[in-house]
C-alpha cells in the first residue's frame, strides 16, 4: 500500500492522498537550538518546500520564521503526521512540541 | 526510479518539441521523458500508474516508528542456524509513560525484506544500571571504532 | 525528479482539459475520483478555475483574462450577471455583501463562489460575448497587461494591436501552453510606464532607434521581473529592440526559451528571473539569438524611463483616476474601487453608466481601478453626477485612492492574514484620523496577505505584508512594514523595517509615521523621496507602532476557521464540500 504526498498550490498545502492536510499559517513549537536563541522556536509556517516520509512519519521542509525574536529560515524536517495501516493522521501539532527529524538522535 | 540524460535537443527541432511526455514501454514500465533547464531526461517508473517521488511501501510495523524513535534505516541482520536474512533495523530506547519503572529497548527487522521470518518485534527490558552499563559499553565500542576510521583515513 | 505536476500536465494539459472539466462539471464535484483530484484541481487552474481555500472545498474562484484589462462595451453587464447569479456562496461578506466583483492587479477580473456544475453555464455566457477565463491561471500565457489606456490616451508607440496580436497568437496555442510556471507580459506604449513592465517576466518598454537613417518607434525589451516569494526582481535589458510588427515572434522565441530552459524539477526556482540570475542579460540574449529565433535581433534603442509617473511616488498621481483627454477629444474618467472589490449590483450600475455617458467600454487598472472610456465633453457633468461615483469616486481621498488589497485568508490558500475587509477598515479609520502634510495627495498602501505580494506591496509608499505574532501571550494577526517602494524610471523595492506589528497598532504606525514625515520633510519633497535620504536605523526609527481608537475584529488566525465572516466560523461548522445547489456532501474519510 502506498500513499501519496505532495506539496501543492505554491507551498500553501501537504496533501496526503489528494487531501489536504496541513496549511501554511500554522503555528508551531519547534525545539531547535540551532534556529534561534529562544528556548523553543515560536514557528510559523510561511511555504513549504518538500515532503518526506521517514518510516512512518510525514515530515514537511518549510520556510517561516520565529514570531518571537523574527529570526527567519528553513528548520530541519518537521513531522506533522504519521501514517498507520495507510491512512494519515496528523499529529496534534497546536498541542506538541517538535523536533526536526534530522536533529532528533542528538540527545 | 532511474535517471538518464538524452543528448540536447537541436534548434531546428525546437518548435516542436513537447516539454514533457509519459510512453508506456515494451517491458511494461512507463517511461517519463521531461525537458528541464535545456537537457531531456528520462526517468523510469515502475508501475504503470506513475508515483510520487516521496512515496514509500508502508510495512506491517510493530513497533510505532515516530519522530521519537531512536533510530531507524539501520543496517540489521537476523542470524539462525540454517539461514541468515538482513534487513532495515530500527533500535529504540524507552521507558513506560505511566510508573516507568524500567528501561525498554526494543528491536524490528523491516518485514518487507525478510522471507523466512515472521514479522515480529524484539524487547529486553533492563534496570536502570543495566541501561547503564549497556550504555557505557556502547560508548567504548563506538570510541573504538572512531578511532579505528580515523586511521583508514 | 520531475514534480507531480509536471507528470500531470504531461498527461493531459492546456486545451484538452476542457472536455475533461465539462464530464466532471455535468456528473457533480463528487465525480472526481478521490486518487486524481490533485491532479484535476490542478489543471482546471489552467481554465481559469482554482478552488478556493480549506473549509471552501468544492468552490472556485474564476479569473477572467482581458487582455491589456479591456471590457467592450457590453461585456461588464455580462461579467455582473455571472456575479449576481453565481457568485454567491454559504456567507455572506460583512463589507461587500452576497455577490461581488473583483478587479485585480492583472487587469483581470475574479469572482468566487462558482461550483463546478455551473462552469458549462457560465462558459457559454462568457464565451458568447467575447469573454474567456482560458489560461488565467496555471502554467501558461496569463493575462496581458499594460496601459489600460492604450489606444486612446497619448502614446508614443501603439501598444494595443500588438497586445492582441499576443493574445491571438499565444492564448489556446500548444506549444506555449506548458511552460515551468506561470508566463507575465506587459507591453507598453506610453510614456508614463503604467504597464509596469518592470515587474512582469517578459516586458515590452517604448523606445526608439535609428535604423537605416530613419526613426523608428518600437520597444525595447526586458525580461526577469516578479515579485514573489521574498525574491523581488526588476526585469533585466536584454539588449534588444523590436519593431511592433515584430514583437510577438520575439515574445515566442523567449517564451520557447523558456520552455526548454526553465526549471521543470523544482517550482521554486522555476520563474524566468531565476534563468536570468543564472545567466545574465548576455547569455539569455546569445541563447535567444542563436536557438530560438531565426532573424538578427536588433540591439537596444533609446527608452522614456526618465517619463514614467506610473506608481512612481512622484509629484503627479500617476494612477489614471480622475477626468483625462483622450487623443480623439474625448475624455476617460478614472474611478477609484477601493481595495478593487465592487458588489454585483453596482458592476451592473457601472455598466450602465459607461454605455449612457462613454461608449460602453470599461477598462480595468493594475490599481484594481475603473476606467469609463469614451465620453464626449458634454457629457462629462451629468456623468460626474452620478451617484455610483460616490462611491467609486474620480476624486477620492488619498487613502482611499493609494490602497490595494489582495484576496486574503478569505478565500486564498497562500495567505496568512486578513486583507481586503481590513484594507478599507484601515484607509476608513487613516481618512478620519489623519492628516497629510501640504500638498501631498499620494499615499499609496498595499496590503498582501503573504509573499507571493499578489498586492504588489514592495512597491508601494508602505507597504505591508501578512504576518504573525504574540500579543499578552495569544497568538494574533500582525503585519511586516515596508517603506519607500515604487516605480518609475528608477524603480526600487521597499525596506522590510517593521516586524510583525500587531495589526490593531498598524494604523497607529502609519500615523506616527506621517507625523515623522510631516515633521522632517525638506521643502516639498515626496514620501519617496523622504524614504530615499533615510538610512538603515533611521527607518527602522520611523515604524512606531501604536493602539488607537482602531479595532480590529479579525486579530485571531482567520486561517483557522472555514470563512472569516461566518457567524459560526471553526471549521468543524464548514458546510463544504457541497453539491451544486449547495447542500453539504457527506465527509470524506478521514
Amino acid at each position: 500500500m502506498s500513499v501519496a504526498l505532495r506539496i501543492l498550490d505554491d507551498g500553501a498545502w501537504l496533501s496526503v492522498n489528494d487531501q489536504r492536510r496541513v496549511s501554511v499559517s500554522e503555528l508551531w513549537r519547534v525545539d531547535d537550538p540551532d534556529f534561534c536563541d529562544c528556548d523553543l522556536v515560536d514557528f510559523i509556517a510561511e511555504g513549504f518546500t518538500a515532503v518526506s516520509a521517514d518510516g512512518r512519519d510525514v515530515a514537511v521542509t518549510t520556510y517561516g520564521q520565529c514570531i518571537a525574536c523574527g529570526k527567519k529560515g528553513v528548520p530541519g524536517k518537521l513531522p506533522v503526521g504519521r501514517i498507520r495501516n495507510g491512512a494519515y493522521r496528523g499529529y496534534d501539532r497546536e498541542h506538541m512540541i517538535m523536533r526536526p527529524m534530522s536533529g532528533r538522535t542528538d540527545e | 526510479m532511474s535517471l538518464s540524460l538524452l543528448s540536447p535537443p537541436s534548434p531546428s527541432s525546437l518548435q516542436s518539441l513537447s516539454p514533457s511526455s509519459l510512453c508506456r514501454r515494451r517491458d511494461g514500465t512507463t517511461a517519463f521523458t521531461m525537458l528541464s533547464r535545456g537537457q531531456r531526461y528520462r526517468f523510469a517508473v515502475d508501475k504503470d500508474k506513475t508515483q510520487a517521488p516521496d512515496m514509500l511501501p508502508m510495512p506491517d510495523r510493530l513497533l510505532s516508528v515516530t519522530a521519537y524513535t531512536t533510530l531507524d534505516l539501520l543496517d540489521g541482520e537476523a542470524e539462525a542456524h540454517e539461514f541468515t536474512e538482513s534487513a532495515y533495523a530500527v533500535v529504540n530506547a524507552t521507558a513506560p509513560r505511566k510508573q516507568p519503572d524500567h528501561v525498554k529497548l526494543e528491536v524490528e527487522l523491516d518485514s518487507t525484506q525478510l522471507e523466512q521470518l515472521t514479522p515480529h518485534a524484539d524487547r529486553i527490558r533492563l534496570t536502570p544500571e543495566e541501561a547503564r552499563t549497556l550504555a557505557a559499553d556502547l560508548e567504548k565500542y563506538a570510541e573504538k571504532v572512531d578511532a579505528y576510521l580515523a586511521d583508514e583515513s | 525528479m520531475p514534480t507531480d505536476v509536471e507528470r500531470w500536465k504531461s498527461e493531459i494539459y492546456g486545451n484538452e482539459i476542457r472536455e475533461h472539466l465539462y464530464r466532471f462539471a455535468e456528473s457533480g464535484w463528487e465525480s472526481i475520483p478521490d486518487d486524481e483530484s490533485d491532479a484535476w484541481f490542478e489543471r482546471f487552474k489552467w481554465w481559469g478555475l482554482y478552488q478556493q481555500r480549506n473549509g471552501q472545498e468544492s468552490y472556485f474562484m474564476m479569473r477572467i483574462g482581458t487582455p491589456n484589462g479591456v471590457l467592450e462595451p457590453g461585456q461588464t453587464e455580462v461579467v455582473a450577471d455571472i456575479a449576481k447569479e453565481y457568485a454567491s456562496g454559504p456567507a455572506e461578506n460583512p463589507e461587500f455583501g452576497d455577490t461581488y466583483v473583483d478587479w485585480t492587479t492583472r487587469q483581470s477580473i475574479q469572482l468566487h463562489w462558482l461550483k463546478l456544475e455551473d462552469i458549462p453555464e457560465i462558459f457559454e455566457k462568457l464565451e458568447s460575448n467575447g469573454l474567456s477565463a482560458q489560461q488565467a491561471c496555471g502554467d501558461s500565457w496569463r493575462n496581458i497587461v499594460g496601459n489600460p489606456m492604450a489606444g486612446k490616451a497619448p502614446e508614443f508607440v501603439d501598444a494595443l494591436p500588438v497586445i492582441h496580436e499576443l493574445n491571438d497568437r499565444f492564448k489556446g496555442n500548444e506549444d506555449h501552453s506548458n511552460l515551468p510556471r506561470k508566463w507575465k507580459v506587459s507591453v507598453t506604449g506610453a510614456p508614463d510606464g503604467s504597464g509596469q513592465g518592470d515587474i512582469n517576466d517578459l516586458a515590452f518598454e517604448p523606445a526608439f532607434k535609428e535604423i537605416d537613417g530613419e526613426e523608428v518607434r518600437g520597444f525595447n525589451v526586458a525580461v526577469g521581473g516578479g515579485l514573489s516569494r521574498n525574491e523581488p526582481r526588476i526585469a533585466r535589458q536584454i539588449d534588444v529592440f523590436t519593431r511592433p510588427e515584430n514583437a510577438a515572434d520575439v515574445a515566442a522565441g523567449i517564451s520557447a526559451l523558456f520552455r526548454e530552459h526553465g526549471d521543470r524539477e523544482n517550482r521554486y526556482n522555476a520563474r524566468i528571473k531565476f534563468l536570468m540570475d543564472e545567466w545574465g542579460p548576455e547569455k539569455f540574449r546569445r541563447v535567444l539569438q542563436e536557438d530560438f529565433v531565426d532573424f538578427e535581433l536588433e540591439t537596444a534603442g533609446e527608452d522614456l524611463r526618465e517619463q514614467y509617473t506610473y506608481n512612481a511616488g512622484g509629484e503627479e498621481h500617476g494612477d489614471l483616476i480622475g477626468v483625462h483627454e483622450q487623443r480623439d477629444d474625448k475624455y476617460y474618467v478614472g474611478l477609484n474601487v477601493l481595495v478593487g472589490r465592487m458588489g454585483a449590483d453596482d458592476t451592473a450600475e457601472l455598466a450602465r453608466v459607461a454605455d449612457t455617458y462613454g461608449s460602453g467600454e470599461v477598462r480595468i487598472s493594475q490599481r484594481q481601478n475603473v476606467i469609463i472610456t469614451d465620453v464626449p465633453e458634454e457629457n462629462l457633468d451629468a456623468l460626474l453626477d452620478e451617484p455610483l461615483l460616490e462611491n467609486y469616486s474620480p476624486d477620492p481621498h488619498p487613502f482611499m485612492r493609494g490602497s490595494v488589497a489582495c484576496t486574503g485568508t478569505e478565500f486564498c490558500s497562500l495567505s496568512i492574514v486578513e486583507t481586503k475587509n481590513r484594507q478599507v477598515r484601515f484607509a476608513r479609520w487613516l481618512k478620519q484620523n489623519v492628516e497629510l502634510p501640504d500638498g501631498v495627495e499620494d499615499f499609496h498602501i498595499h496590503l498582501s496577505g503573504c509573499t507571493a505580494s499578489c498586492a504588489q506591496p514592495q512597491i508601494a509608499d508602505v507597504s505591508l505584508r501578512g504576518m504573525k505574532t504574540r500579543k499578552n501571550g495569544e497568538a494574533v494577526e500582525a503585519l511586516d512594514i515596508g517603506l519607500g517602494g515604487g516605480l518609475g524610471e528608477n524603480p526600487h523595492f521597499a525596506e522590510w523595517v517593521g516586524q510583525r506589528v500587531p495589526v490593531d497598532e498598524v494604523p497607529g504606525a502609519i500615523k506616527n509615521l506621517l507625523a515623522t514625515f510631516e515633521d522632517q520633510r525638506e521643502g516639498s519633497e515626496t514620501f519617496r523621496e523622504f524614504i530615499a535620504r533615510q538610512d538603515e536605523d533611521e527607518l527602522e526609527n520611523l515604524i512606531e507602532p501604536e493602539e488607537t481608537s482602531y479595532e480590529d475584529p479579525m486579530m485571531h488566525n482567520t486561517k483557522l476557521t472555514w470563512y472569516p465572516y461566518a457567524e459560526n466560523d471553526s471549521m468543524d461548522a464548514s458546510p463544504a464540500p457541497t453539491d451544486g445547489d449547495g447542500n453539504p456532501l457527506a465527509p470524506a474519510d478521514d
